[in-house]
């Protein structure tokens, strides 16, 4: 019996100095990657990019997501055109030329010899079954950002490689084209993949969800877990890759779900993720000192805090106008943002059509407590609700509590998941008792227009205006500027421009930061092409335009 | 008999997952949030608040709280687990392989802690009051008591230093090179023949399945010590050392027996608790698993994700409690089951 356990014992010692030996010899230094030894057990053979993002996927169907499936969907889909707000530069992308014929008629001829991920060639058809399920999902089910269509009244195939689009009204169809989303051009056997009968039947969708795909994007999805990570491949025959010639672009792409900004942080430093989103900022100088890098995304990503104006006392435009006074406007970019940021003015963000400059309060406390003065106001309670884990929005509440504090307010801060953010925030048209005083609001554009921003506050987005916010004079600026972006763009952004000043006027919502986007990388291992980012597609990485150097 | 005990067991499972659906459904219905907004995403233009009105009405939220809770049951039990709101997939797909990932933690855990458990268990009751039983008795004192999240939280700090790397559950070099058929990255790489891919998960698997394993390893120690202490002083016992049989063999041929049956009961709860404690490891290390599906579902009011995990939990409760009592009857005839 004692030799037995001796022997047991030896052998489990044995296993353990193995096994030991084995997860320190194969985990070489950093150091030592470049420099790869004969003894080594493992050859890369395939080049892989990590990338890691904040939130989950909520969904694939080109047709219906509205989220933060663009992420995948800008890697395995393309629009006809990219567009690029800051440079003002339209990049062909499915077409090749595109043509305003008239004021209601646009003409796109098409790449030939696009291949969708099936093996079928894009064709004038594939454009027309897209735009026409897009408009009928939005239309029927108000799914998806069919809307951005709606000028659209026929798309006819003149041929496979051209495509007319017929309008009911004149639309800038170029912007259109290259939205963020619903502009993804699909293949029309998703109708025979999914087994359906009409185009907004919900199989096809469920077919998408499941993690299946057929676009022309130079990766295809080879595993689709939204909850956790997205593996996607290299599609070899993307009409690209011989026009970009990146013979470094990674051959697997996979997008990692960790929410956590501490275990992004872990992840990057452990070489288990290259990209990262969301490293806590307090971090970044120390990982720019460890020899990781940084790229400041620019995307037209703001944060704008709402006011309640059905409600006492945010109801009162001298009472908002004292708040906004007393918010400390010079601390929000480098104490809320760390940074990373730029002071919003107005409500469209800088460098996007429609903004305007010099549209912001400043840090007055004097004025504040004159105003407040001014309508017998000398304390109040609010309700102020923000985000969870939004760090830059925690920032800010505190920020705006203690200001608040020394004019007579108190401020109650209250964190909550997305989506009970946006209920708390519904309820101003529904249950005023339930909706809070001020509520921020994060935003990011559908298609380049100013309208996407301003319609934040029209009187029938009972969804998003968390003001409660009722003026037909605004509506109706807002409204006329829309009609007239495809004939006077101009004029129609000198009102987008107006309407911004009457919001500012009336302090009914302000817009605090247009943020700047830090991506933290291993720079040893990951190189950026000009490309590989565009403002106009939120924390899309065109990974065709990165390079693997490892 | 057997008939009886089985059918007995599938009357009690179906009265939990009941239980399970029930209690879950009637929580999401009070708590804040409304699952359609989870359903319908963020739409936008004029058709925005329309979008939300069809989600309601999809999800059968316009209707009296009795009849959605009926839908909801019915529909569980006639296995249409429905779609995730929040990611948009079946059920029964995400609550699989997230419990597949957390099992491969689990399983690993007890395969640790029961045979060391027993082992370690036995050398503190036969050397009874001596040097080591005392700092037995405080190693498994401490494990009991410390918090396994900040052990995890530890354990991955340290290993970071050491250049361990168990971020995750495999490497990303090896994630392409196996064919996922289990979802089980351990048993998938042997499937492919990876054995680098297996060594590679295996390691990301250890440290976790270790701290899991802490505190069933832990308990059993501690039952161990104490039911063989008792049988050590049985006259069955003393008579066979009295032949001059060793006590090691002894041990292991008369008196381990008969602890094994308690041994397996509280095996059976415990395997509950460190689901529990596996869902917050799994955490911190990165890993999938159904806690951290459970903690993407509950904030987002995904009743058909939370009802489909929760089930699936339920229902690995029951095997595991089946298996005990299993165990105890093969171990001793007089048990009737």
């Amino acid at each position: 019996m004692a030799i037995a356990t001796i022997i047991v014992l030896i052998v489990a010692i044995s296993i353990v100095f193995v096994y030991t030996y084995y997860i320190t010899s194969s985990r070489p230094l950093p150091s030592q990657l470049t420099t790869p030894t004969p003894t080594q057990p493992l050859e890369r053979k395939e080049k892989i990019a990590v990338y890691a993002y904040r939130d989950v996927i909520t969904g694939i169907d080109p047709g219906a997501e509205d989220d933060i499936g663009i992420i995948v969907l800008g890697l395995v889909y393309e629009p006809l055109l990219y567009y690029n707000p800051l440079t003002k530069e339209f990049k062909p992308a499915l077409a090749v030329e595109w043509l305003k014929v008239n004021d209601t008629a646009w003409l796109f001829k098409l790449r030939p010899n696009v291949k969708f991920h099936d093996g079928s060639l894009l064709t004038a058809d594939a454009v027309r079954f897209t735009i026409m399920r897009n408009k009928a999902l939005y239309n029927e089910k108000g799914v998806g950002c069919g809307w951005i269509w709606d000028s659209v009244e026929d798309v006819i195939p003149l041929n496979n490689t051209a495509v007319l689009f017929k309008l009911r009204y004149p639309a800038p169809l170029d912007l259109v084209a290259s939205a963020t989303y619903s502009a993804y051009i699909y293949c029309p056997n998703v109708m025979k993949y999914a087994n359906a009968s009409s185009l907004t039947d919900d199989s096809i969708r469920m077919w998408f969800e499941q993690g299946n795909y057929c676009g022309t994007g130079p990766y295809k999805i080879v595993s689709y877990k939204p909850e956790s990570e997205v593996i996607l491949k290299k599609f070899d025959e993307w009409w690209g890759w011989s026009i970009i010639d990146n013979q470094n672009a990674p051959d697997t792409v996979i997008i990692k779900i960790v929410e956590e900004p501490a275990q992004q942080e872990l992840g990057l430093v452990s070489g288990n993720i290259d990209i990262a989103t969301n490293i806590p900022k307090t971090s970044i100088p120390n990982l720019l000192r460890l020899g990781y890098k940084v790229y400041n995304a620019t995307f037209y990503y703001n944060f704008i805090l709402m006011f309640n104006v059905r409600k006492w006392p945010t109801n009162i435009t001298e009472f908002r106008k004292a708040i906004a006074y007393a918010i400390p406007w010079n601390d929000i970019v480098p104490v809320a943002f760390q940074g990373y940021g730029r002071l919003g003015s107005g409500l469209v963000p800088y460098g996007f059509p429609g903004h305007v400059e010099g549209l912001h309060y400043e840090y007055n406390l004097t004025k504040a407590k004159e105003l407040l003065k001014s309508i017998g106001i000398t304390d109040a309670k609010l309700e102020l609700v923000i985000t969870s884990g939004y760090e830059e929005e925690e920032r800010f509440a505190q920020l705006l509590k203690a200001s608040l504090q020394q004019i007579g307010i108190e401020v109650n801060i209250i964190a909550l998941p997305w989506e009970q953010v946006k209920e708390k925030g519904m309820a101003v048209w529904s249950n005023l008792e339930e909706a809070p005083h001020i509520i921020v609001n994060d935003w990011w554009p559908t298609y380049a227009t100013p309208y996407d921003f301003l319609y934040l506050l029209h009187s029938n987005n009972t969804v998003w205006n968390w003001s409660g916010y009722v003026n037909p004079d605004y509506d109706e600026i807002i409204d006329e500027a829309f009609d007239i972006e495809g004939r006077d763009y101009e004029k129609a952004l000198n009102l987008y421009v107006e309407a911004q000043k009457t919001i500012f006027n009336e302090a009914i919502a302000l817009n605090l930061c247009d943020s700047v986007h830090p991506f933290v990388y291993d720079g040893d291992k990951i190189r950026f092409r000009e490309g590989a980012f565009n403002p106009m597609y939120s924390f899309v990485i065109f990974f065709q335009y990165v390079e693997v150097l490892t | 008999m057997l008939l009886a005990y089985v059918l007995k067991r599938v009357v009690l499972s179906i009265l939990i997952i009941f239980g399970v659906i029930a209690l879950s459904y009637v929580l999401i219905y009070i708590m804040p949030g409304n699952p359609a907004y989870t359903w319908v995403g963020k739409p936008k233009g004029p058709k925005a608040a329309e979008a939300i009105q069809i989600a309601v009405r999809e999800l059968g939220l316009d209707k009296p709280f009795y009849i959605q809770l009926y839908e909801v049951t019915t529909r569980f039990f006639s296995f249409n687990w429905g779609v995730s709101l929040r990611f948009k997939q079946p059920v029964a797909t995400i609550a699989i392989r997230s419990l597949v990932a957390t099992l491969e933690a689990l399983i690993i855990a007890y395969v640790i802690a029961i045979p060391l458990g027993i082992l370690i268990g036995s050398i503190a009751a036969l050397y009874r009051s001596s040097l080591g039983d005392k700092a037995i008795y405080t190693l498994t004192s401490i494990l009991i008591a410390s918090p396994r999240f900040w052990l995890a939280a530890l354990t991955l700090i340290i290993l970071q230093a050491l250049n361990v790397n168990v971020f995750g559950r495999i490497g990303v070099e090896y994630q392409p090179t196996i064919t996922i058929v289990t979802g089980s990255y351990i048993i998938d790489s042997l499937i492919s023949g990876r054995i680098d891919t297996f060594l590679d998960a295996l390691t990301r698997t250890l440290p976790p399945a270790l701290l899991v394993s802490l505190y069933p390893f832990a308990l059993v120690v501690r039952i161990v010590r104490i039911s063989l202490s008792e049988k050590l002083h049985e006259e069955y016992f003393r008579q066979a050392l009295s032949y001059g049989i060793s006590g090691w063999y002894a041990v292991k041929r008369y008196a381990l027996r008969s602890v094994i049956p308690v041994l397996a009961q509280i095996m059976g709860i415990t395997i509950a608790y460190s689901l529990v404690d596996v869902a917050t490891i799994e955490s911190v290390f990165g890993r999938e698993g159904v806690g951290i599906a459970l903690a993407k579902a509950i904030p987002y009011n995904d009743y058909p994700l939370i009802i489909g995990l929760l089930t699936v939990v339920s229902i690995a409760f029951i095997i595991s409690f089946t298996v005990a009592d299993i165990v105890h009857k093969l171990v001793d005839p007089r048990v009737r089951i």
